[in-house]
């Protein structure tokens, strides 16, 4: 049985994000024994530079700079948004939730709908289905779905299987409400919580707590120091779930909604390796330049990949044609979604600096 | 056919140890090097050097000797 959806009259305008100009190159990380062991690294996962945060800065400041450019670029005014959904993990409290502060930081009116929804890579996939649910009976008529993350601020710097695969971006992609728009947005889902433990923070929620203990650093493995606090990333649990996962969930979309894969503009994937990302696209049979990357320069940057991607890559053809596109989404969960959905002639505003 | 010595030797290559280190036993996170960017190096290795493509559904038997010798060997048994 398949869990699937379909959403109408709601269609993506515009597209921006924001990241902090800091970067950090993974071959000169000084947590590799040489130059050889980066080199690896660098070649296993395509990434060769991450951007990163300093502490103090928070996901939700890159994402109302991202937030800011965008809405200048479409002349809207931020008092005639709806509606607000912040995909983010890294939220800047416990309570209450984040988007409530973007709120009052961009000025959006009193009578708007928002919520923070904590998901993580799969996040910008759930979050157009919400988004797009919401919006679709008109009621709420533009629509913004932020996707944001700081996961440098929760990955140890003496992880060797974290710190040269994660950076930070906020992004932001802009829905309206538009009843001549007769494409729909089909996704399906898909959730397996057996797996949560393969990408986990543990101690910081409720089940267990932040103690003295859990800010101790202890060493794991040679190279792989942390705290209980910090994200562990369970490489093996997370390669097995990547390569089984987000093939079977756009079979399962290409079935469901008859999706001629061969036809399709562009593939958006979530990037957490190129190497895995290749052999999809290979899987699929899909030519390279359907299938465009942003994870050489900005690293696995969670729910802000696909939109990062709109973002950074194929301005011309977004913004000057109609491009039938799918996407998928995958991780931290464990729990992953695709997508199949259009875009015709959106905006990009490109990516501001974020100096922190 | 490719030779479990040569396959061994790509092996080592990929992940910088010797030779002698990759037994016919050895598997993931029997050693150090071999971690999961490690078995990532070794498959884009294998690729590159003996100019074949495993299959995405294939990939998780991969994290072994004895798997890998038995996927390169059913492989080539496919192609010839």
């Amino acid at each position: 049985m398949t869990c699937q959806l379909t959403t109408n009259h709601v269609k993506v305008v515009g597209v921006g994000a924001c990241a902090p100009r800091f970067a950090e190159e993974n071959m000169r990380l000084p947590i590799f024994a040489d130059p050889s062991e980066a080199e690896k690294v660098v070649q296993s996962t395509g990434i060769e530079r991450r951007h990163m945060v300093s502490p103090g800065t928070t996901a939700s400041d890159l994402s109302v700079k991202a937030i800011g450019r965008l809405l200048e670029d479409l002349s809207w005014d931020i008092r005639t948004v709806d509606c607000l959904f912040y995909v983010c993990t890294s939220r800047d409290y416990i309570a209450p939730q984040t988007s409530c502060i973007l709120q009052d930081r961009l000025g959006m009116r009193n009578d708007s709908f928002v919520m923070d929804l904590p998901l993580g890579c799969s996040g910008w996939v759930y979050g157009m289905s919400v988004v797009t649910s919401m919006m679709q009976t008109g009621f709420l008529k533009r629509g913004l779905l932020v996707a944001a993350e700081t996961n440098t601020l929760n990955r140890s710097m003496k992880d060797r299987t974290v710190r040269p695969l994660f950076g930070d971006a906020g992004t932001v992609t802009a829905l309206k409400f538009d009843p001549s728009w007769n494409h729909p947005n089909n996704f399906v889902f898909g959730v397996d919580g057996s797996g949560a433990e393969a990408i986990m923070a543990k101690f910081g929620g409720m089940r267990h707590p932040t103690t003295v203990d859990a800010l101790q650093e202890r060493e794991v493995e040679p190279g792989v120091v942390r705290k209980g606090t910090d994200m562990a990333v369970h490489g093996m649990d997370v390669f097995g779930f990547a390569i089984k996962r987000p093939p079977q969930s756009l079979k399962e979309l290409a079935a469901t909604f008859k999706i001629d894969m061969d036809s399709i503009d562009f593939l958006y994937l979530h990037q957490a390796n190129f190497f895995i990302d290749e052999k999809i696209r290979k899987a699929f049979k899909i030519p390279p330049e359907k299938v465009p990357y942003c994870i050489r320069d900005y690293g696995n940057v969670t729910c802000a990949s696909i939109p990062l991607t709109m973002a950074t890559q194929d301005k011309a053809a977004l913004s000057g044609r109609l491009n039938h596109c799918v996407a998928c989404g995958f991780g931290v969960g464990l729990a992953w979604a695709s997508m199949e959905f259009h875009l015709d002639r959106i905006h990009s505003s490109g990516v501001v600096d974020y100096e922190s | 056919m490719t030779t479990e010595d040569t396959i061994k030797k790509i092996i080592a290559e990929a992940l910088e140890v010797d030779v002698e280190k990759i037994t016919d036993d050895l598997a993931i996170n029997g050693i150090p090097e071999w971690n999961s960017i490690g078995n990532l190096a070794i498959i884009n290795a294998l690729e590159d050097k003996l100019d074949i493509s495993f299959p995405i559904d294939d990939l998780f038997e991969l994290t072994s000797v004895e798997g890998i010798v038995e996927e390169i060997a059913k492989l080539e048994k496919e192609n010839a």
